[in-house]
């Protein structure tokens, strides 16, 4: 018979002999106490919050009484000189000090007098003032009182300024005399240290910068309302016209994208593609763009007939197939595998317009789209160009159908505005803008020859729509 | 202690201000002793009257003056200071004396003098106010406005260092609203009566004549009579008038509420539009000064004092500017009008565009009273001070002389 079963019939449960004797009946007891579910909340949730929070996690008490026995810290009145002071000064003065056994070691000095630092300034003699530091503007009195403000200011110069008594001089001409002076100083005297040139670096001092430095200063601390508005207003449009541009980029991009799939076989230009199209597509659709020189003719002349014969025609004229470097994967694979799959969307519509080459019916998979029948190094490449080619026809389509939408869309606007616009003087302007955009659209869209101005890297509003016009540009000219 | 940088050596801070004076201990919060620059004496004797009474004839001591007029009258405020107020003997104690930031050297060496000959402290240094009033704020560089009793200033402050080219002051301040106010009731034919001489009053109505019966007073000199007027005319600036936050606009003003003011005499009325005048002054002087009857009080030349922050800002180095204008400190009492702050950085905000512009202005009446002291208590009980006092060895040796050198 144990203790515990003395306990248990004595029903003594509240008195474990330790915590590890006794575990269970506490840790029943708890979660009987947690699970009282409280009415209104689901049982889920309760599980999850588990039980009302805690109200205080601090157990509140008292403020602690103070130890009255202890002894008291005994402090002492005690004098002090201060280092900090001037050798032969006697200044004596009297702080209160904590009295610890340990601090015996007061004799180490003043405290505080460490923080007693100085600036070091370059000092010079007649000798070196004759032989290196004279100057026509200045004289030794009052190079030697310049000297001696900056070191009582310790090199503030808006208070040496600000008490400098001996002559009218600007902030300046101080700072200039005395960084020269300086330099002079650093370059004359023996080396001492490694850092000499960063020392004489550091003494370097560009006056007429700086003047220039505090008229802008002063310029941008004296404007006025109204400037300061017409500079945020500058600052808005600037932003505008940025954000415009951005966006025109990335239109570009994406339109060239399209259009650039004569960039298979020209890989290295890739890069070149921001700066200016290489494609002989964009040179019909946008004549301003220059790379004339880079582009062979015979591609010229193909673009202008069907899109779809040129690229044949490009792939087996400038198509350098030897050159393509192919990486193989370990083990035995397919080599139909490798050919990239269209985007998922298109899968169907490049196998149509396959099909109505020709190519393709026999091996349609609807996973893995249209492959080649025999799939050769040369034949898969001619396949994936092919593929890649039918690609950006459909997306070309799909663009021109966008920009002839628009077109339509505008000319209505036009009307509307030939229409109403003809009255007043600011609608005619108006109209006549109108106009002249419209003049643009047409030149663009009939000349295939040079728009001298446009060439400039910030979009202007009609090479916007000369751009937006080129897919039907191109359109225009597959017909 | 020493992590706070502090170390007290139970040096005393004396803050002679043009209408109070605030003596101390450095590396308290407040002074002990705040007591008027002024003192009564007897005419025939010429000498100190122990009370101010009826029969004083009141002066006061102007510290901010560019001349200490009366040493004599200094030295009893220093005497009251030190052995009424404070009870020490100066001699155990190294003593701190605020300045006024354009004090003369000639000022300072007898400060000096009067300090190591008469009082013998152990150790003295003078420091200028707005130096101090911006220590007070917890920083080096600020433009102080101080708008006090007898001068409004504006002082630029750069690293501690006073710059002397900025400095802007005019004697349009608490004491000249005061008069503009007694000329104010002159035209409104309200007549102020001091305490001392009401015996008893009875209520009535508003706008009604006072039904009072006066002491008979019959040895009281002007001057104290004067005193005690301008002791009504302040409780009356300082619960009753305001500033305008924005421009004067007479109609918008029209619609505020008015405030009632009693006076001793039981006499009251209300005050509307000419609450905001007197106040106004201060930012729009050539227009709202009646023409006092000081002598040599140039009128038109008076600044507003936003214009006088705006000019000593700009007469400094543009490299500074920026951080003058994020450090503008207003202290003086007379900036405690509900609205002064606001005024300012209006005013301010109107003129430099573009700028950043911060006022610190304590929301603490003490400290913005006793800035000054304040700084002063804050650096006498820094460790690192007590290299800077002039010691009684160095004035021995070097003369009064010293102070140019010790004290910038």
């Amino acid at each position: 018979m144990t203790s515990n079963d003395v306990r248990d019939i004595l029903e003594l449960h509240s008195k474990p002999l330790n915590s590890t004797d006794n575990p269970t009946p506490s840790k029943k007891a708890n979660k009987s106490e947690k699970e009282k579910k409280p009415d209104g909340i689901p049982r889920e949730l309760f599980q999850l919050i588990g039980g009302p929070p805690p109200i205080a996690f601090v157990k509140p008490a008292f403020k602690a009484k103070p130890n009255l026995r202890k002894k008291a810290v005994h402090w002492e009145w005690q004098s002090f000189t201060n280092q900090g002071r001037g050798e032969d000064d006697q200044l004596t003065l009297h702080h209160w000090v904590k009295c610890t056994p340990t601090s015996e070691s007061e004799d180490s000095g003043y405290w505080f007098a460490e923080y007693n630092k100085k600036i070091d300034i370059l000092k010079y003699d007649d000798e070196e003032y004759e032989k290196y530091l004279t100057d026509k503007d200045w004289t030794k009195e009052e190079t030697d009182y310049l000297f001696k403000l900056c070191d009582k200011y310790e090199l503030r110069f808006i208070v040496i300024h600000d008490r400098y008594e001996y002559k009218e001089r600007s902030m300046e001409d101080l700072k200039d005399r005395y960084y020269s002076v300086c330099k002079k100083l650093l370059q004359v005297r023996p080396p001492e240290g490694s850092d000499k040139g960063a020392l004489i670096a550091m003494n370097t001092y560009d006056k007429a910068k700086e003047e220039k430095r505090k008229k802008h200063m002063c310029a941008l601390y004296l404007r006025s309302p109204e400037e300061i508005k017409e500079e945020e207003a500058l600052l808005e449009e600037y932003e505008r016209i940025e954000q415009n541009e951005k966006k025109f980029a990335k239109e570009r991009e994406n339109l060239l994208k399209l259009l650039s799939f004569q960039e298979l076989a020209q890989p290295k230009r890739k890069k070149s593609l921001l700066s200016g199209p290489t494609t002989p597509t964009m040179e019909v659709g946008n004549s301003n763009f220059h790379t004339s020189t880079e582009v062979p003719k015979k591609n010229r002349r193909t673009s202008a007939s069907s899109v779809g014969s040129a690229v044949i025609e490009a792939e087996v004229h400038n198509a350098p197939i030897t050159a393509r470097k192919e990486k193989f994967p370990q083990g035995v694979v397919v080599r139909s595998s490798k050919i990239p799959l269209p985007k998922q969307t298109m899968i169907l519509k490049v196998q149509k317009t396959l099909q109505e080459f020709g190519l393709g019916i026999d091996m349609i998979n609807y996973i893995c789209g249209p492959r080649p029948s025999i799939p050769t190094e040369t034949v898969c490449a001619r396949w994936v160009d092919l593929q890649k080619a039918i690609q950006t026809l459909l997306d070309v389509k799909k663009a021109v159908e966008k920009a002839d939408h628009e077109l339509k869309a505008k000319k209505a606007l036009l009307q509307k505005i030939k229409q109403n616009g003809l009255g007043s003087a600011s609608k005619s302007a108006n109209s006549g803008d109108a106009g002249g955009k419209q003049s643009d659209v047409t030149a663009s869209v009939s000349g295939d020859g040079g728009g001298g101005d446009e060439s400039s890297v910030v979009p202007t509003k009609r090479e916007r729509i000369t751009l937006t016009t080129t897919p039907r540009d191109a359109k225009r000219a597959r017909k | 202690m020493a992590t706070f940088g502090g170390d007290e050596v139970s040096a005393l801070v004396l803050d002679v201000g043009s209408c109070w004076t605030r003596a101390g201990y450095a590396g308290e919060d407040t002074p002990k002793a705040v007591f008027p620059t002024s003192y009564g004496y007897i005419a025939e004797a010429e000498t100190a009257a122990p009370n101010i009474d009826e029969d004083t004839i009141m002066k006061n001591v102007d510290s901010d003056a560019p001349k200490v007029q009366d040493w004599d009258a200094l030295e009893k405020i220093w005497d009251h200071a030190l052995d009424k107020r404070l009870q020490v003997d100066p001699t155990e104690h190294p003593l701190f004396v605020t300045e006024a930031a354009w004090n003369t050297r000639e000022i300072r060496e007898k400060l000096t003098e009067i300090a190591f000959e008469k009082y013998r402290v152990l150790a003295f240094y003078v420091a200028k106010n707005p130096v101090l009033s911006a220590f007070a704020t917890g920083r080096p560089t600020a433009v102080v406005l101080d708008c006090g009793h007898s001068t409004t200033s504006c002082v630029p402050v750069v690293d501690g260092y006073v710059l002397k080219k900025g400095i802007y002051k005019q004697p349009v301040a608490g004491d000249f609203l005061s008069e503009q106010i007694m000329q104010q009731f002159q035209k409104l034919n309200i007549n102020v009566e001091p305490h001392y001489l009401i015996a008893k009053k009875t209520v009535v109505e508003a706008d009604q004549p006072a039904v009072v019966v006066y002491r008979d007073r019959p040895n009281t000199t002007e001057s104290y009579h004067k005193y005690m007027q301008m002791r009504v005319i302040h409780e009356f600036k300082e619960s009753v008038c305001q500033v305008f936050e924005s421009t004067y606009n007479e109609l918008v003003i029209a619609a505020r509420p008015m405030k009632t003011f009693e006076f001793p005499d039981g006499f009251n009325t209300s005050f509307g539009v000419q609450r905001f005048d007197v106040p106004e002054i201060l930012f729009n002087p050539p227009k709202f000064i009646m023409q006092p009857d000081r002598p040599s009080f140039d009128t038109k030349s008076m600044l507003g004092v936003h214009q006088m922050i705006y000019n000593s800002v700009s007469a400094c180095d543009i490299d500074v500017r920026p951080l003058l204008l994020n450090n503008i400190i207003l202290t003086g009492g007379t900036t405690l009008l509900p609205g002064f702050a606001d005024r300012v950085n209006y005013e301010l905000s109107m003129m430099l565009h573009g700028m950043k512009i911060k006022l610190h202005a304590p929301g603490n009446t003490i400290e913005r009273k006793c800035s000054s002291w304040l700084g002063g208590s804050i650096l006498a009980s820094l460790g690192t001070f007590h290299q800077l006092w002039i010691s009684r060895k160095e004035y021995e040796d070097q003369g009064a002389m010293i102070v140019e050198k010790k004290c910038e």
